[in-house]
């Protein structure tokens, strides 16, 4: 893995978030409806974050400020990027969970990311979800589109393999070895083949 | 279970559901000064804003710790989806460039919305801060957000100062993760000195489409 391949793909992914690539705010697919997360989606993120369970592969608990800050910071990527993560929800409109493309300011590629209510994993809900979020981000134009899991989520690499990613490689996220799992994207393998790999 | 739980079973939330409870707010999302903007955050705010987080005297005066990157960004992207949430927050400041922020903010279990201003030291000294906290009064108002509070650390003299201005009133302490002053604005008058929002009821451009 070139670094300069690594930075290249960070300042693509970068120029896409602050540029053009935009994602459509709502996506429907068999069983799901994706949505924008609302203020009425507050006691389930509270639910969701203030579980050690749940959040035991995404940095630990918060409190229900800390929640309710995911919760304003996922709506929030919608402004800033014009894309973002929906909120997930069956036919009946439960919520199910928060699935979407995800760009903090240390992710070195545009992240499909997906967190489901111990309540509805087991279902395939995940993989449906992110099956459709990553076919509109490549029709939308995404430069690249990755995953990062910690090594020991099992559960979460089923659901990047069903959905088409391999691992890439390991690197240090937050202090933790983390692997980084690449969707397949036409546009970014014919990039990748374009990078002059000497000149580093 | 909770009575939330049985009443989401009986009446599922919808989720494209797109109407909005009739109380919640809508203020301008762009407030144009004299000699600053106030406007909606935009990714290229990021490195002045992630300084700004990072400047210990700057965090110290609202009594935090200065952030990291990562918390910067968690905190600006907050800030923006804020006015999802709320249909109000915090805007970027502008002058020639990126001079700080400055709104409302209200996170669960604050009894009133939060009227905030920090400014970058460049820009201090001109009156900014005291012009634009009357303009956001005057949006809040415009929005029928009330009333609004100012939490202060009791030593910063240099923001008691601002709130006499504003004519706010001293209300007494409250204790959040330290000790603040509270202090309750008065409700502006919308016809004076042409501090109107531009477009007091501009639709929320996250919810319609």
């Amino acid at each position: 893995m070139s670094e300069r391949l690594a930075r290249l793909r960070r300042e693509r992914a970068m120029a896409a978030a602050t540029g053009d690539f935009a994602m459509p705010r709502a996506l429907r697919t068999a069983r799901l409806t994706l949505g924008q997360p609302e203020e009425r989606h507050l006691a389930d993120y509270v639910r969701f974050w203030t579980d050690p369970g749940n959040t035991r592969y995404m940095g630990g608990v918060r409190d229900p400020m800390g929640a309710w800050k995911v919760l304003a910071a996922a709506c929030g990527s919608w402004l800033l990027y014009e894309f973002g993560h929906y909120a997930v929800a069956d036919e009946r409109g439960v919520y199910l969970g928060s699935v979407g493309l995800w760009f903090p300011d240390d992710f070195p590629e545009i992240e499909v990311g997906y967190s489901l209510m111990p309540e509805a994993r087991g279902r395939g809900y995940a993989s449906e979800a992110v099956a459709a979020v990553a076919a509109e981000a490549v029709r939308c134009g995404v430069p690249s589109l990755v995953s990062t899991i910690l090594p020991d989520n099992a559960a979460s690499q089923d659901v990047a393999t069903r959905a088409g990613a391999v691992l890439d490689r390991i690197f240090m996220l937050r202090g933790a070895p983390t692997a980084l799992w690449r969707h397949p994207v036409p546009a970014d393998q014919a990039f990748a083949l374009t990078v002059p790999e000497a000149a580093s | 279970m909770s009575v939330r739980d049985e009443t989401r079973q009986a009446a599922p939330s919808r989720q494209n559901d797109r109407v909005k409870p009739a109380s919640r707010p809508e203020m301008a999302r762009t407030i144009e000064g004299d000699g600053f903007r106030l406007v909606p955050w935009r990714p290229d705010h990021f490195a002045p804003f992630s300084a700004l987080q990072a400047d210990p005297a700057i965090m110290a005066a609202m009594v935090q710790e200065p952030q990291d990157r990562l918390a910067a960004w968690r905190e600006m992207a907050a800030f923006a989806g804020h006015w999802t949430l709320k249909g109000f927050g915090h805007y970027a400041l502008e002058t020639d460039g990126f001079a700080g922020y400055a709104g409302l903010w209200q996170p669960p279990e604050w009894p009133q919305p939060e009227l905030t201003y920090v400014l970058l030291p460049s820009a201090r000294g001109r009156g900014i801060a005291t012009r634009a906290a009357r303009a956001i009064l005057g949006a809040a108002a415009a929005a029928g957000i009330s009333p609004v509070v100012s939490y202060l650390d009791p030593g910063n003299i240099a923001s008691r100062r601002v709130m006499e201005r504003l004519g706010a009133t001293y209300r007494g302490r409250l204790r959040l993760w330290a000790e603040f002053d509270v202090w309750r604005h008065a409700l502006p008058d919308l016809t004076m000195n042409g501090l109107e929002p531009q477009q007091p009821r501009k639709p929320n451009p996250t919810t319609t489409e």
